[in-house]
């Protein structure tokens, strides 16, 4: 199954991402995120729900809070030149959304 | 009339006083009056005993002529108060007797003889010491025979009688005072519980608002003379009322037929090809459609008794409004947060209704705050939420306007139609609960709402 959104596209069985077509690489933890923002694209997406589905898949202890994973999956899809912008809503949770010009 | 008391209860306090103040008097009046009545035959029967004493006292001497031979003690009486006691007496020959003074035994010499019935009669400026006197002749019988006696008394010279009759005097002036006094008191007593109904008849009509048309003011207990105003006053607002479910009833209908046209308007635009101004069209329609389920919201928190009595977290509740209005946040080009408590917080009332209210200040917010700055909404442990914004704030003269119907202030971004903080007003109101306004330092507009905690 293929999830659109802006200029990305996301295959969610060969976890493949294009960015305006180009492939881009991330990792397991951040294109989980990134899934869960694209199904639910321009809708929140609260903090618990990225948190079950990271954790609940993934046995082992991760060391890095999620906001640190959503700080770095935001930085590499800003140099990708994606149409899109994850945004934080304090004490709810991220939202993915057109970028603002 | 210009100067009329407005107050009936002082009106008629001021006018019972004035009539108890005129009664007492001429009861007390007549009282000193009677009293002074009584006296005057208690001193002429006083004279009469006197007159008859000396009657008693009457012998006949060797010569066979009348005298008097008064025991010791009236003889020092007499002539201790020699000018204040006269008496004379006549034989019936018309020989005088005795006479105290001379005086009064040459005025009995020129009077006529006297007759069995007593008579009485005043003497003014008589004497030496030039006084008035009261007296009585009467002929009486004694040892030697009929005899004309007189006894005269100075006016006023009998203590005892102006005692008794001025002590009487003073007792009945103490207890007048007291006896006005408590019957005002009575008085002003009872028009109050009588005037009690109205006062409650006006509370209840203080009470009566858009938002509580149905009430009615109680008509028991209400004075007959006041009963025609409450009930002509309560068919008025039978009418009222009336005339407002009637246009209610309009607005819901309105609101209700607009909505199918939109929904079809708003499906078909979203299938249209996008440019510019098809974009603008339906920011448009978007309004409309939110304009419209306001005034459905608001047709329905009037004809529908909200129940408020659920349980509600109103952290999860605020999460999920925010939530759902991140996105209308962003794309105007303002960002939203919450913030407060992490846990449950229950309070009593309607979930779908405060979520309501809550959207309805978001929105207000994000309409007034700056570009590029942050719309804050707090859920306190306490049962509260507040919504800050960093816009110009409201000003103090229109805060008592802004939970009106259809308000909009001045000069500010005409972007809905002035219902949505009545909305929130009506849900605060339906809940018991309370909305303050208040200023955000360092700008903005801050609005807090408390709920009843469980």
């Amino acid at each position: 199954m293929t999830l659109e959104a802006g200029n990305l596209s996301l295959d969610t069985v060969g976890r493949e991402l294009t960015i305006g077509g180009t492939p881009a690489r991330l990792s397991r933890r951040e294109l989980a995120i990134l899934e869960q923002m694209m199904r639910r694209f321009g809708r929140i997406v609260p903090k618990a729900v990225l948190e079950e589905k990271l954790y609940g898949i993934d046995e082992e202890p991760d060391s890095n809070p999620i906001p640190v994973h959503v700080h770095h999956l935001r930085r590499q899809l800003d140099a990708a030149g994606a149409s899109l912008m994850i945004h934080t809503i304090r004490g709810v949770g991220y939202i993915l959304a057109e970028t603002k010009a | 009339m210009s100067r009329r008391i407005k107050s009936l209860q002082l009106r008629l306090t001021v006018e019972l006083a004035a009539l108890f103040f005129v009664a007492s008097c001429l009861a007390v009046g007549g009282l000193i009056y009677s009293a002074s009545l009584t006296a005057g035959s208690l001193a002429d029967r006083e004279l009469g005993l006197r007159a008859e004493d000396l009657a008693r006292y009457i012998a006949l001497d060797e010569n066979r002529k009348p005298r008097l031979e008064l025991p010791t003690p009236l003889t020092q009486a007499y002539s201790a108060a020699a000018q204040q006691s006269l008496f004379a007496i006549r034989d019936k020959d018309g020989h005088l007797v005795e006479a105290s003074t001379p005086e009064i035994g040459a005025l009995i010499a020129r009077w006529p003889q006297a007759d069995s019935e007593p008579s009485y009669f005043r003497l003014s400026k008589f004497g030496p010491l030039e006084r008035d006197y009261s007296g009585v002749s009467i002929k009486l019988d004694s040892a030697a025979g009929p005899l004309s006696v007189l006894v005269a008394e100075v006016s006023g010279g009998n203590q005892l009688v102006h005692s008794i009759l001025r002590e009487f005097v003073f007792d009945i002036a103490w207890y007048v005072p007291p006896f006005v006094a408590l019957a005002l008191l009575l008085a002003a007593l009872s028009v109050r519980r009588s005037l009690l109904p109205l006062r409650k008849a006006s509370a209840q009509a203080s009470a009566i608002g858009p938002g509580s048309i149905a009430l009615r003011l109680p008509e028991a207990d209400v004075p007959t003379e006041a009963l025609p105003l409450v009930i002509a006053v309560n068919h008025a607002l039978d009418r009222l009322e009336q005339g407002f479910v009637v246009q209610r009833r309009f607005t819901a209908n309105a609101a209700h037929e607009l909505r199918t046209p939109l929904t079809i308007i708003t499906a078909r635009l979203d299938t249209l090809e996008g440019n510019g101004q098809l974009s603008a069209l339906r920011e448009e329609v978007t309004r409309m459609n939110r304009l419209v389920e306001q005034l459905l919201c608001v047709a329905r928190l009037d004809s529908v008794a909200l129940d408020v009595s659920s349980p509600v977290d109103l952290r999860q509740l605020a999460e999920e409004v925010v939530g759902s209005m991140a996105h209308l946040a962003l794309s105007a080009g303002r960002t939203i947060a919450l913030t407060g408590a992490d846990h449950p917080v229950l309070v009593t009332g309607n979930a779908a209704a405060i979520a309501d209210a809550l959207r309805n200040l978001i929105e207000n917010a994000l309409a007034h705050t700056a570009p590029e700055t942050e719309v804050v909404v707090e859920v306190g442990p306490e049962g509260t939420i507040s919504v800050e914004d960093s816009g110009p704030g409201i000003p103090a003269e229109d805060r008592q306007h802004i939970f009106e119907r259809f308000w909009r202030g001045k000069g500010v971004r005409a972007s809905g139609a002035g219902l949505g903080l009545a909305i929130v007003m009506e849900i605060v109101r339906a809940h018991g609960a309370n909305i303050t306004v208040s200023d955000r330092v360092p700008r903005g507009a801050r609005f807090d709402l408390g709920f009843r905690t469980v």
